[in-house]
């Protein structure tokens, strides 16, 4: 998807004028061409209802506003959801620092991000991870994201809600394949920030949450708390780097193994990226696919070792005269397989009934 | 009038057949009734004298027979565990010394002949979740946590913490179940 750039340009041109036309809520919506990806069985939502605009507004607010807030993200698991609360400070057009404040494991630990940079300064461990931002390096990246939600999911605004005080616009954005609800965006009515998001499970429940608690809109945040020097005593790891490895999708990189990709994909989803990683002296290759909304991730390696479960609760299938094992990681499943030497694991929001049907088009 | 038991009731509570009442009752009429113990006495002895025939007709093997058997038990020859069998519990305690000797030395030559384990799930989904936090509609930003990477290199993963508590949580749940 990424290679089309029509859509790509489409979507950057209702990025650019989509949202001035929220902003000032003046001008109609302009249309969104994406023709690879839309299906032609659901109609477009009239102009009153296009969420579009605002998504498009939501997606460069932080570039124009300054805020100080806290926010409460929820994941959902199989038999609990966990939470983290953080503290966010974002600087206008490009600096932001997340402090957690909990769980207690992950209190006091920050991360400042400054351009296409970030710091996550972890006391604990007195070490300082410095990775590099996709979106800051590929700014064409997040219009392609862009595009590719409007390909699959229909932005329509649906009703005004109040969030940390502040109205909302509430925006979901709904499968043009299946007609579920995949993400409710409450977005600020002024501001355009997300203030608080929402993502289901194809069965209606809740997959994930974040919602500001409280936010104050301001531009007085002093510039020295975004400082990136590492601390005294402090050992700086080098973590992601977007330039590397994480490569085009039609730029496949040579894992030293023939690629396996899978035969069936649900609706919507189309390779946004591929990586190969040494791990333990293995090259792992890692196939990224997304439909907008939600990602998948291939993984497969030529050691046929079983992937590690150390200190999970796996359980165990079958599938094709595979033995297979998975684990749940709140709305997340891992499932791996080994076949004919290669060793494959995919990872995503999806159902294991899913996971398996595409694992069973995985053909070596 | 005096009701009697025919011989049929008769041969069933010999052999222990009829009901709880009815036995009772039959028992409790022959206490009384010298017609129907005299039945029953003639019942008894009869089965007795079946039975006394019966044994006295059974067959001895012949004693060529017997001999031939005998000769052939005594040339099997008791195989090794059968004869350690015999020194029972004098050669136990050693026997499991021995094993748990040899378990403890022979370890290193058995980790060489099984595979090393594989990447860890907790990097992949680590990897996974780094992708996930780049999406502008994804969940947000998480903190760096898994380490074991042992080129150094660490990313996002606040999952790995969800996954060790949610497998902490599975074992409860399931001792709880």
């Amino acid at each position: 998807m990424r290679s089309t750039r029509v859509a790509a340009a489409a979507a950057l041109a209702l990025l650019a004028s989509g949202a001035a036309a929220a902003v000032h809520a003046a001008s109609p919506p302009p249309a969104v061409v994406a023709p690879r990806l839309r299906s032609a069985n659901v109609p477009p939502p009239p102009p009153a209802a296009d969420g579009r605009p605002l998504l498009v507004a939501a997606a460069a607010a932080p570039k124009h506003v300054s805020f100080v807030g806290q926010l409460s993200s929820i994941r959902s698991g199989q038999t609990r959801a966990d939470a983290v609360v953080s503290k966010v400070e974002h600087r206008a057009p490009d600096e932001t620092r997340r402090t957690y404040l909990t769980p207690h494991v992950l209190y006091g630990q920050f991360v400042i991000t400054r351009g296409a940079m970030s710091w996550d300064v972890d006391p604990a461990n007195k070490r300082v991870v410095v990775t590099e931002n996709k979106a800051a390096v590929d700014p064409v990246a997040v219009v392609d994201d862009i595009a590719l939600v409007d390909g699959n999911y229909r932005a329509v605004k649906t009703a005004t809600d109040t969030v940390a005080d502040r109205k909302t616009d509430v925006v979901d954005l709904v499968s043009r394949y299946t007609g579920e609800r995949a993400l409710r965006l409450w977005i600020d009515s002024q501001t355009h920030v997300v203030l608080a998001k929402e993502a289901y499970h194809s069965d209606g429940s809740l997959a994930w949450r974040t919602r500001y608690d409280e936010i104050r809109y301001t531009d007085g945040i002093p510039e020295t708390i975004f400082t990136s020097s590492v601390p005294a005593g402090f050992a700086t790891v080098k973590g992601r780097s977007y330039a590397q490895p994480i490569a085009r999708p039609n730029a496949l990189p040579a894992p030293g193994f023939t690629p396996i990709t899978p035969r069936y994909l649900p609706e919507g989803f189309t390779v946004v990226g591929s990586a190969v990683t040494q791990v333990k002296g293995v090259q792992n290759l890692h196939l990224i696919y997304s439909d907008g909304i939600r990602n998948l991730s291939l993984f497969e390696n030529a050691t046929n070792r079983a992937i590690d479960f150390t200190g999970m609760n796996a359980h165990t299938t079958r599938f094709e005269n595979h033995d297979a094992q998975y684990v749940h990681d709140g709305p997340t499943t891992l499932l791996a397989w080994r076949e004919h030497g290669l060793a494959f694991a995919l990872v995503g929001d999806l159902d294991l009934k899913e996971l398996v049907q595409i694992a069973t088009s995985v053909i070596p | 009038m005096t009701t009697h038991y025919d011989r049929e009731t008769l041969i069933d509570y010999l052999h222990g057949e009829l009901d709880p009442g009815s036995d009772a009752a039959v028992l409790s009429h022959l206490e009384r009734c010298a017609a129907c113990t005299a039945l029953h006495d003639e019942e008894a002895a009869v089965g007795e004298a079946l039975r006394a025939a019966a044994r006295a007709g059974e067959l001895e093997f012949p004693s060529m027979v017997k001999a031939r058997v005998w000769d052939a038990v005594r040339r099997e020859q008791p195989s090794w565990l059968e004869r350690l069998r015999g020194w029972g519990p004098r050669l136990a305690l050693p026997v499991a010394a021995a094993i748990a000797l040899g378990a403890y030395l022979g370890a290193p030559v058995w980790r060489n002949t099984v595979p090393p384990a594989g990447i860890e799930a907790a990097f992949l989904l680590d990897e996974h979740n780094a992708e996930v936090q780049q999406n502008p509609f994804g969940p947000g930003a998480s903190p760096a946590v898994y380490t074991s990477d042992p080129q150094g290199r660490a990313s996002s993963a606040a999952s790995y913490i969800d996954t060790a508590d949610a497998a902490t949580l599975d074992d409860a749940s399931g001792a709880f179940n």
